[in-house]
């Protein structure tokens, strides 16, 4: 890309000489390379006339002038492109400015009907963390590399609301901006099920249309693929539509909320093929990650909130962007409503109600809920028995009472029978030890804390 | 180059191209017309670089040859000379002479070297449409643009096509119009995006026109060919919101006022609104009640009664008073009909029993 602005800085300085700055000044403005292919030259320009321009009069000089620089050059040819908007200015001295009248909700609707992508979702807004940084760096070498077959497909997954949409929106975004001719598509399993159906029940007619229409694609973004599950016939029907564009070359990316081998009833082969390719996970963001994604947000509505707000709104609330954006959209509406910035004190009660009451349970619900998974006899738990199959989950209800509801180690010894809270103790190291190496546990212990 | 034509015609199609000329660009060229021969007609060209157009008027040729003059200057000369029938146009080494029965004038032209070419859109899709018909389309929506440059989507028109109509749409954000004209024979497979100011330009030329005019349309230009003259300008390459998911399709509340009832109103009322054009519908389906009321802190307050008929909830709504009279021009018929969703959603505007004009406004909080 760089090679381009460059190559172009030169031929328009060179070219800068020969005209008048007037006339230099009104056909040159807003120009760049778009692309080099092949020793073809594409000139992007702001609009038709000085493409006409352009090609009519100053053909000639440029094509000289590129020459002189880069012999391979062939020929020049002209593409009319998108002027990127220049940024508006922002209110400078931190007033909270609204307006009186609320606007017609058109801005999450400037969706592309052709490709589906949201213009809004691209890598400029994109924020960057230890969370996420590796499905980013996948998401680039593909950029970088495209039709190659390096990480196709790419399979991103992670809990709702980290940004998987945003990252394979960007993607397409991406390619659709450098890549002009190759053609992107964006849809999400539960429209692509929709069509599948209607085709099937449109007849046979409507259904190769239906065959056609995916395979025609350079870049075929799926979204929340877990919604496939359970749906035998729209699972086959990608299965042929992805060896069509992957024996193609044609890259395809996916999202889903849990690794494809934990989508239940997902084939076999759609699993073994997604493995193929990369896979990737997006983490829930650290607090650092979280006061840049906060920033970013802030910023893109207007709205600056003193420090010490964002930093506590980014070490109070855990998880999921969705919540996080949710709760500052909420401080927004009530300073518009104020008309002036919240305090820390006033803020404080508001993510209170907003954040997940944790409920309170007994020592006992809690061991029941483990038993349950387990598969075994609440009894036992209590008893002194050291049966392997007691054991593990003796051990991961006295990790989960301590690290999720804060019970004093002998509190925990003393409810489960009886125990020296030392014994307590190594049990949540074990526990914590293990779960570096072992995967399967990482998953049950996530699985039982979903149950409360 | 030497020419002799009509002076009305000339007057007519050179007040027309100076419009179109780029007053502020750094190109000084760009600030005249170029009057060029062809065979028996004379081209008289103008572009701002945004829209360029092209006339083409009969004239006895005697020298063939072209020049670039101050529009401005050409078009003031050519009023000012109201009795003259015809006009002789001789240039020679860039100074332009001017002859008619009396008068003698000289005037300093601009080589036309320089003066760009517009450009001739031939692939793209093709309508035909009366010129009445397109302009009645922008004028009942053109209010709701946006005029502030900022997002150069909105601050447009947006043409589509939706069966076998041809659909204006325009909004600001605050406020969305749009109005559907039956127009068979249209095939258009994406919608253009044209900038206000391009697409006022284009009504003004399209409006000397009395024949039918073809429009050629590209994903980066729109142009509108006559017999005797061709107009293009840029269309924005961006995407124009869906709007339609936000008309709502049902309503909590809806009255039917006769038009000039609101219209007599809306002048009184709109006297004590703020600076916000603030009115409030107060509406009570009870006591068939509706009243619309203004409260001025520096001038004052009004409350009219007005005759309607009411269905469905109870309701108190702002609206912005200059919106919906703009708006009431667009509806030809006599009745207006008015739905609210409630309070703090948008409400919809439209004739009595005709969907071809709808206008959508949203409520003014506080």
């Amino acid at each position: 890309m760089s090679d381009n602005t460059q190559l172009w800085e030169k031929t328009l300085s060179s070219i800068e000489g020969e005209l008048s700055r007037a006339n230099f000044s009104t056909w040159f403005k807003n120009t760049i390379i778009i692309k080099q292919d092949d020793g073809m030259v594409i000139v992007g320009v702001p609009n038709e006339f000085v493409k006409d321009w352009l090609q009519n009069k100053f053909h000639k000089t440029i094509l000289r002038s590129l020459r002189n620089l880069s012999e391979h050059i062939r020929g020049v040819e002209y593409l009319v492109h998108k002027v990127e908007d220049s940024k508006t200015v922002r209110p400078q001295d931190g007033k909270v400015v609204f307006n009186q009248q609320t606007e017609l909700p058109l801005n999450d609707l400037y969706v592309n009907r052709e490709d589906g992508l949201n213009p809004r979702y691209t890598f400029d807004n994109f924020i960057i963390g230890s969370f996420n940084e590796l499905a980013y760096a996948a998401s680039q070498a593909i950029l970088q590399k495209v039709g190659t077959n390096v990480y196709n497909p790419l399979f991103i997954y992670g809990k709702t609301g980290l940004g998987k949409t945003h990252l394979i929106q960007a993607i397409g975004n991406q390619i659709k901006k450098h890549h002009p001719g190759k053609k992107v598509f964006y849809i999400t399993s539960e429209k692509f099920t929709i069509d599948y159906v209607n085709s099937v029940s449109q007849g046979s007619k409507a259904m190769s249309v239906f065959k056609e229409k995916y395979r025609k694609y350079d870049l075929f973004i799926m979204d929340d693929i877990q919604f496939l599950s359970n749906k035998e016939k729209t699972q086959e029907e990608l299965f042929h539509i992805f060896n069509e564009l992957y024996n193609n070359n044609k890259q395809i990316v996916f999202s889903s909320d849990q690794h494809p081998n934990y989508i239940p009833t997902l084939e076999n082969r759609l699993k073994s093929r997604f493995s193929s390719g990369m896979i990737v996970d997006v983490q829930e963001p650290e607090y650092e990650s979280r006061l840049a994604i906060l920033r970013a947000k802030a910023e893109v509505n207007d709205f600056c909130p003193p420090v010490e707000i964002i930093e506590y709104l980014a070490s109070s609330v855990q998880g999921n962007i969705r919540e996080l954006e949710g709760l500052l959209n909420g401080i927004i509406c009530q300073s518009q409503l104020k008309n002036k910035h919240l305090t820390l004190a006033e803020i404080k009660p508001f993510i209170k109600n907003t954040a997940k009451p944790k409920k309170l349970l007994s020592v006992k619900e809690i061991v029941k809920v483990v038993c349950d998974f387990y598969n075994i006899q609440e009894d036992y738990v209590y008893e002194k028995t050291r049966r392997k199959e007691v054991l593990k989950p003796r051990q991961v209800a006295m990790f989960i009472l301590r690290e999720d509801f804060n019970i004093s180690y002998p509190t925990i010894g003393q409810k489960l029978g009886g125990r020296d809270h030392t014994t307590v103790m190594h049990s949540c190291d074990k526990i914590k030890t293990d779960m570096k190496n072992d995967l399967s546990l990482i998953q049950e212990v996530d699985q039982i804390r979903a149950m409360f | 180059m030497k020419l002799i034509c009509n002076r009305v015609l000339l007057n007519k199609y050179i007040t027309s191209a100076d419009r179109i000329t780029g007053k502020n660009l750094s190109l000084p060229i760009l600030g005249s017309v170029l009057l060029m021969t062809d065979k028996k007609k004379l081209i008289i060209r103008s572009t701002n670089l945004e829209v360029g157009v092209e006339f083409q008027i009969p004239a006895e040729i005697i020298i063939e040859g072209s020049i670039a003059i101050q529009g401005t200057l050409l078009a003031n000369i050519l009023t000012n000379i109201p009795d003259e029938q015809e006009v002789t146009i001789e240039v020679s080494q860039g100074v332009c002479t001017i002859t008619t029965k009396t008068k003698h004038l000289t005037i300093k032209g601009i080589l036309p070297d320089d003066f760009p070419t517009i450009p001739i859109i031939h692939e793209g899709e093709k309508f035909t449409i009366s010129p009445q018909k397109f302009i009645q389309g922008v004028k009942s929506v053109i209010t709701s643009a946006a005029f502030s440059d900022i997002k150069p989507e909105i601050a447009s028109i947006y043409i589509h096509q939706i069966s076998d109509t041809l659909v204006f749409v325009a909004t600001d954000s605050f406020h969305l119009s749009e109005r559907r004209i039956k127009q068979p024979n249209i095939n258009l497979s994406h919608g253009i995006i044209v900038p206000i100011k391009n697409i006022l330009e284009i009504i003004k030329v399209i409006e000397l026109m009395n024949e039918d005019i073809s429009f050629v349309v590209t994903k980066t230009q729109i142009s509108c060919v006559g017999a005797s003259f061709y107009i293009t300008s840029r269309v924005i390459q961006g995407v124009y919101p869906d709007y339609e998911q936000i008309i709502p399709k049902t309503h909590t509340t809806e009255i039917i006022i006769l038009k000039q009832d609101l219209i007599n109103t809306l002048k009184l009322t709109t006297l004590f609104s703020d600076k916000f054009k603030k009115i409030t519908f107060t509406i009570n389906p009870q006591k068939k009640e509706c009243v619309i009321s203004t409260k001025n802190t520096e001038i004052g307050e009004t409350k009219s009664h007005i005759t309607t008929t009411i269905s469905g909830d109870p309701i108190e709504i702002s609206l912005n008073g200059k919106h919906i009279f703009d708006c009431l021009n667009s509806i030809e018929k006599d009745s207006v009909v008015i739905q609210f969703n409630g309070p703090d959603k948008s409400a919809v505007i439209r004739g009595l029993g005709d969907l071809s004009f709808t206008n959508l406004a949203m409520p003014l909080t506080r």
